[in-house]
């Protein structure tokens, strides 16, 4: 992925009950955004569970790199964390249970997209995956011994049509 | 060489996404472009696509429940409705042809599945033979499939060469997508396909396309507009038909062409 790319980034604070996003900071062309109360950050949070300077995040050559900078520190997956590299998608806590935020790349920043009739793409804000809870739900799938027996079984299938298609392919060799 | 059978599954999280509706017309396009198609109804608990190919309930002399009951061959389950569905076909012609197998309607039989359930290897032994019937001699099967995750639903995803993922705009329908196409993942389906329907109009389409692509990971087949019309027509006939020029025709086309061009390459590695 080009930097160019990479510099074109979300942020979304996720409503803690549902996961949804309820509000989205769009960022293009800037290699650090500040996180914290203070309305001097890029991304102000007005939380009492929240620091001053929360976090930052760095646009290195190989991603952008979350970096702790608040006493309360930031958890990933409920474990404290100094640095964490960000991928798409990925969940931060600002605290032991302070506010959820996630990252993301988006594809296109609100302000450079042309509408036909001028509609906000952030409509489509609501639209969206809450990915904890998707993996949740398809851990609790997979993990089970009905899937397991579903994918060998699947297997033993697609053999079956493999056979039967070669055995056509016979056939009309045949004929 | 033998033929390329393709297996196409759609599915959605929820009902009422159009699913059935659009199952319907891509067949009908896929077999208007000189191919033998199959459309399986595996919505046992709710079945409806019959409807649209006007094939009225008395008229069902088998149905995929007699096969599923072991009354039946499936292949005596399956119904010729070209003539319904695409208008005038020499009756000897190879091709175009559409079968369709429904699920019974009768509130009886529908009642018993509810209650005892069914083998679900059973169905998928129907898969199997429907792709190896001669009689039938499909290129491509259709399974309309029951919302939502159940081990049916999971089976058919599995045995398809394309799965076609449709939901609306629609904070839940994204949601729910997202378990269905990581389980897709999970069962390595070859060819998997997002499709937005009942989108309203004034939206950035293409901004929805880059949305749901960069969310999914997958590509979107198509981004169906809302359509008033479809729901005067639903109940009789195919809107591909009727409407050849609206905008819900020539995006479903872009979506017969994906399946066909899916259809045409190998779903799985041959040595």
């Amino acid at each position: 992925m080009a930097l160019l790319d990479k510099a074109k980034i979300a942020l979304e604070l996720l409503d803690s009950a549902q996961g949804h996003p309820v509000q989205t900071w769009r960022f293009e062309g800037e290699a650090i955004i500040r996180i914290g109360r203070a309305d001097e950050n890029d991304v102000t949070i007005v939380d009492p569970r929240v620091s001053r300077l929360h976090a930052e995040l760095e646009l290195r050559a190989d991603g952008w790199l979350l970096i702790s900078r608040g006493r309360n520190g930031i958890l990933v997956d409920g474990t404290a964390v100094s640095e964490q590299k960000l991928n798409d998608g990925r969940t931060f806590q600002l605290g032991p249970n302070g506010p959820m935020l996630r990252f993301c790349h988006h594809v296109q920043p609100a302000h450079n997209v042309t509408t036909i009739d001028g509609i906000d793409p952030s409509i489509f804000d609501g639209l969206n995956i809450d990915h904890r809870k998707k993996d949740e739900e398809v851990q609790e799938i997979i993990g089970g011994s009905l899937f397991q027996q579903l994918k060998l079984r699947a297997d033993e299938l697609r053999r079956k049509n493999q056979v039967s298609e070669s055995r056509r392919d016979a056939e009309d060799r045949k004929s | 060489m033998a033929k390329k059978r393709t297996i196409i599954s759609t599915h959605s999280f929820r009902g009422g996404t159009g699913k059935s509706n659009t199952t319907a017309n891509l067949a009908v396009l896929v077999a208007k472009a000189g191919y033998r198609v199959g459309i399986i109804d595996t919505d046992i608990q709710s079945p409806g696509i019959h409807v649209l190919f006007n094939v009225a309930e008395d008229a069902l002399t088998h149905t995929l429940n007699d096969y599923l009951w072991g009354k039946c061959k499936i292949h005596e389950a399956a119904r010729d409705v070209t003539a319904a569905a695409i208008g005038n076909v020499d009756d000897e012609a190879k091709t175009p042809r559409l079968f369709l197998i429904p699920s019974s309607m009768n509130s009886n039989e529908i009642a018993k599945i509810l209650a005892e359930g069914y083998d679900v290897a059973k169905l998928n032994d129907g898969f199997q033979e429907l792709m190896d019937s001669q009689q039938l001699d499909l290129d491509f099967l259709f399974i309309d499939t029951h919302p939502g995750v159940n081990e049916e639903t999971l089976l058919s995803i599995a045995v398809s060469n394309i799965l076609l993922l449709i939901m609306r705009p629609d904070n839940q329908d994204f949601q729910g997508t997202a378990v269905t196409a990581e389980l897709a993942r999970q069962l390595e389906v070859p060819n998997m396909f997002m499709i937005v329907n009942k989108v309203p109009p004034g939206t950035d389409t293409q901004a929805l396309r880059l949305h749901v692509e960069s969310l999914y990971k997958a590509p979107v087949a198509g981004i169906l507009p809302l359509n008033s019309e479809i729901v005067r027509v639903a109940s009789a006939g195919i809107f591909v038909n009727r409407y050849p020029d609206h905008p819900f025709t020539i995006e479903l086309k872009k979506i017969a062409e994906k399946v066909l061009e899916a259809g045409s390459s190998p779903a799985t590695p041959r040595s």
